[in-house]
Formats: structure tokens, C-alpha cells, sequence
């Protein structure tokens, strides 16, 4: 494998799946992977305007994202369902608006003909995410455990809110030129649920859903280099077996104790 | 000396106001017992103080309340491996670190751990623990910033009689320890008797205060929740 892209994988994936802890801490797991979809009519629209797709994916899905927890807020209405509507509605725009040989490039990646310039931007925005979710952790934990100890802290715990979504938004953007959109919610949820399982805390469950994340991400696209498949499925594929093995894990751990 | 004064503190709801006009104050060292029927405004009122409700009125703090609260009920994913020691780390409000935390934070967790018998659960999972060593660690956590107000609602709400009465009894050795005010919701009547220095009575607004003694009559009580209530008084050595 290609050492840079080797890199750029490695920390897209670890990105990710250090976020997907907050995906799953918040039973977001199938609103983050419906999520993604949303990216679509903002790929469109960039590419009509001949603008990099990732800022049009990253406009829709920020003022997705942020349009739900304001509205959230606002009436009462359950994320699940706002999510619905809003992944819908962009579905329908992104069939409006996208031509069909992009549709698949967006929605699977094409990892093979990742330019260098992307590459590097890949790597940086993943460092930074990295480096946002380690540092903001306590605070993003704090903001999801429970709402009865947010206290005068309330207000700080809207902003940890506030920089997640948008922290997730880009994350997901990120994906599109890699690993696709579909993939990215994939990466989000998949080692992060398998970490749960093997973890006895939850620094070791991010330290397990990390590790795993870039295992199953490099793992994916060596194996679809190797055999010539498709390095989104594989990667999926991947991470679901990871998934079973762990469930295995945790049945036999019970037993012993 | 006093420590808290409420002057005509309101809370609206919507259009309704289940806090209405509300005034008392608190002297340092004071243990005072919130007592009403469900949906009197308790939790509201409690709210109220935390400054984490609006309100109309005045809540005049005499010196910087450092609180310590104790809430009814913590709700959170039961599945999620989340350790006694991480819930302390991260609901700390000094930033002591979450990653790679100080050996004096983790001292200071096992010492407020063991003020209520709790610290062979530090390692242990927060979703793993029973309701009473829930709510003992939460009452723990709630002493870990050194405050010097404690506020508690329902403390013993979803545990078991026994449990109740052991948790009462480590709260009053913990208020006594460090002399901290305190604030406590309660429906066990027995256990205001038993706990409080003074006694309000909400419901929504305020029907009587006075120390236990003068006001867990029949007449507050029947006022205040309704029908024929009596406290049976049983003398203490």
C-alpha cells in the first residue's frame, strides 16, 4: 500500500471512530449513518458550481446537523425523527441535482485516484479532529451522560453540543473523498460498537475504537487492493466481522465471570 | 450568620407558576427539609437556586455558594462501560484532568468514596452498581468540589428502606463533618424529623415554616398534602 495513503486512511479512520464514541455514548448510531446521506445534495450543488465537493458536503450536513439541534430545541420533537424528515428531503434534492457517474463517487469514494492535495487536506482536518476530541472529551462526556447533573454548566454543555455536531459534520466530510459518504457513517458506528463490547471503561473503550477503526479501515483497503474489490465494502465487511468477534468475546468473558 | 436569602421567588412553566412567591432564608450551618405533595414545585424551587431554571425574584447568596448537588434521579446508557472514577473526573467542575488524572485527584476521590462506605467501587461500572450504591456515589461525587452548600432532592427516591435509612444517616455524619448548609427534599416525614433544623412546606406556595417540631402538625400536614396525616414522634436518646 501507497505509505501516504496509508496515512491518510489511518487517520481519517482514527478521526472517526474517536468521534463515534459520542455517536453511540448519545444512541446516535443510525442518525449519524442516515446522516451522511445528507452530505449528497451538497456534493451536487458543488459540483454544478465547479466548487470542492467536501465544502459542499460539509455546508449541507453542518446546516443539517445544526438545523435539527435548533429545532430539536426549539419544539420538542424527537432527533430521530427530524433526521428522517431532513434525510429524505436531501435525498430527493441530491436525485434532483446529481449527474449519475458522481453519484457513485460520492457515495462509495475512490480511494485509487485520491489526489496529493487531498490527501494532505485529509490528514490535517483528521489531526485536527483528533486533537479537538481529545482535548474537548471531558466536556462532550459531560454534555452526554445526563442531563440532571448539568447544572450551571447547562450553557457550556449547549456549546460542547454545538461543537460535536459540527466536529461530526466535518468528519463525515471528510469521508466523501476517500471512503465515500455511506462508508463514513459505517466507520463512525462499527469499531466503536465492537469496542463496547470488549471495554471495561471509557478510556479503554475509545482507546479500543480507535485502534480498531484504523484496523479495519487499512485492513479494508489493503484486502480490496489485493483481490480488486470495492475498499468501502470491504472495510464494512471488516468491520462487521470485527463486530461478531467481539460479541464472542464479551459471551465467553461472561462466562468466566 | 445567614448564607442564602429567597425573596419572592417565582417560577413559571409555561403559563403556569408551580413556584409562587416564594421567601425564606438560611443560616450557615443550617439543615433545612423541603417538604410537599408530588409537584409542589420541590425540584423547581431546588432548580431555582442552582440557577439553572429562570426565575422572578431575588436569590441572594451571602457568601460563593460552592454547591454540591444530589439529583432525584441519574439517568444514562447502563450498557456504557463508564467507571466510578471517569463519572468523577468528568463531572468535576475544577479541571482536574480526564485522561491522565493526578495522583492527589485520585486520592481525593477514593477519601470522598469513602465518607459513604462506597470506596470498593471505584473501579467498578457505574451501570453495574445497585440503586443504593448509585445514589451513594453520587452523594460522594457531590462532596468532591469541597462545597459549602449541599442541595438534595430526594436523595433515597429508588432505594430500598434500609438503603434509605443508610444513606440519611452518612448525609447527616457528612454534614456534620465538614459543617456544610444543606438543602434536602424529602417525602419521608420521619426523616425530616429526624434530619432538619427547620422544615418548609411548598406547594407552590409557601404554607408554613418553622423548626420540626412546630410545624409537622396536623393542621400544616393536612393543609399541606391533604386528608389525615400525623407524625408519630419517637424520642431519640
Amino acid at each position: 500500500m501507497d505509505p501516504n495513503l496509508f496515512i491518510v486512511s489511518a487517520v481519517i479512520a482514527g478521526a472517526a471512530s474517536f468521534l463515534g464514541v459520542f455517536v453511540i455514548l448519545r444512541r446516535l448510531a443510525l442518525v449519524s449513518d442516515v446522516l451522511s446521506h445528507v452530505a449528497l445534495p451538497g456534493v451536487a450543488l458543488a459540483l454544478l458550481l465547479h466548487i470542492d465537493p467536501f465544502i459542499g458536503a460539509f455546508t449541507a450536513l453542518a446546516l443539517v446537523t445544526v438545523g435539527i439541534f435548533l429545532i430539536e430545541r426549539r419544539f420538542a420533537i424527537s432527533i430521530d425523527a427530524l433526521v428522517g424528515v431532513a434525510f429524505t428531503v436531501a435525498l430527493a434534492i441530491g436525485m434532483i441535482l446529481l449527474p449519475d457517474e458522481h453519484a457513485v463517487e460520492a457515495l462509495f469514494g475512490d480511494i485509487a485516484h485520491i489526489g496529493k492535495s487531498d490527501m494532505l487536506f485529509g490528514v490535517i482536518l483528521g489531526a485536527l479532529l483528533i486533537v479537538v476530541t481529545f482535548v474537548l472529551f471531558k466536556r462532550f462526556a459531560h454534555a452526554t451522560f445526563s442531563k440532571e447533573l448539568s447544572r450551571d454548566e447547562a450553557s457550556s454543555d449547549k456549546k460542547a453540543e454545538l461543537l460535536f455536531l459540527i466536529a461530526l459534520a466535518l468528519a463525515i466530510a471528510l469521508g466523501i473523498k476517500v471512503v465515500g459518504t455511506l462508508l463514513m457513517g459505517a466507520m463512525l458506528i462499527l469499531p466503536v460498537v465492537a469496542a463496547k463490547n470488549i471495554a471495561w471503561s471509557l478510556k479503554s473503550m475509545t482507546a479500543f475504537a480507535v485502534v480498531l477503526g484504523v484496523i479495519e479501515m487499512v485492513g479494508g483497503i489493503s484486502v480490496a487492493q489485493t483481490y480488486d474489490v470495492v475498499p468501502g465494502a470491504a472495510i464494512i465487511l471488516i468491520g462487521g466481522g470485527v463486530f461478531a468477534a467481539s460479541l464472542l468475546f464479551r459471551a465467553f468473558g461472561n462466562q468466566n465471570t | 450568620m445567614l448564607f442564602l436569602e429567597v425573596k419572592n421567588v417565582s417560577v413559571k412553566v409555561g403559563r403556569e407558576k408551580v413556584v409562587d412567591d416564594v421567601s425564606f432564608s438560611i443560616k450557615k450551618g443550617e439543615n433545612v427539609a423541603i417538604i410537599g405533595p408530588n409537584g409542589s414545585g420541590k425540584t423547581t424551587l431546588l432548580r431555582a437556586l442552582l440557577g439553572s431554571v429562570r426565575y422572578q425574584g431575588e436569590v441572594i447568596w451571602h457568601e460563593k455558594p460552592i454547591i454540591g448537588y444530589v439529583p432525584q434521579k441519574f439517568d444514562f446508557d447502563k450498557t456504557v462501560p463508564f467507571t466510578v472514577e471517569e463519572f468523577f473526573l468528568v463531572y468535576s467542575r475544577k479541571s482536574k484532568g480526564f485522561w491522565f488524572p493526578s495522583h492527589s485527584a485520585l486520592k481525593e476521590i477514593r477519601k470522598c468514596l469513602s465518607y459513604v462506605k462506597a470506596e470498593h467501587l471505584i473501579k467498578k461500572n457505574l451501570g453495574e452498581i445497585s440503586h443504593g450504591e448509585l445514589q451513594r456515589v453520587l452523594i460522594a461525587q457531590a462532596v468532591f468540589e469541597r462545597p459549602n452548600i449541599l442541595l438534595l432532592d430526594e436523595p433515597t427516591a429508588s432505594v430500598d428502606v434500609e438503603g434509605e435509612r443508610t444513606i440519611y444517616y452518612l448525609v447527616r455524619e457528612m454534614v456534620k463533618d465538614f459543617s456544610l448548609t444543606s438543602i434536602i427534599i424529602s417525602h419521608d416525614l420521619h426523616v425530616v424529623h429526624d434530619f432538619a433544623d427547620r422544615v418548609i412546606c411548598l406547594n407552590r406556595k409557601m404554607l408554613c415554616e418553622g423548626t420540626p417540631r412546630a410545624v409537622l402538625n396536623k393542621e400544616n400536614l393536612g393543609e399541606l398534602y391533604g386528608g389525615d396525616i400525623t407524625v408519630y414522634k419517637h424520642e431519640h436518646k
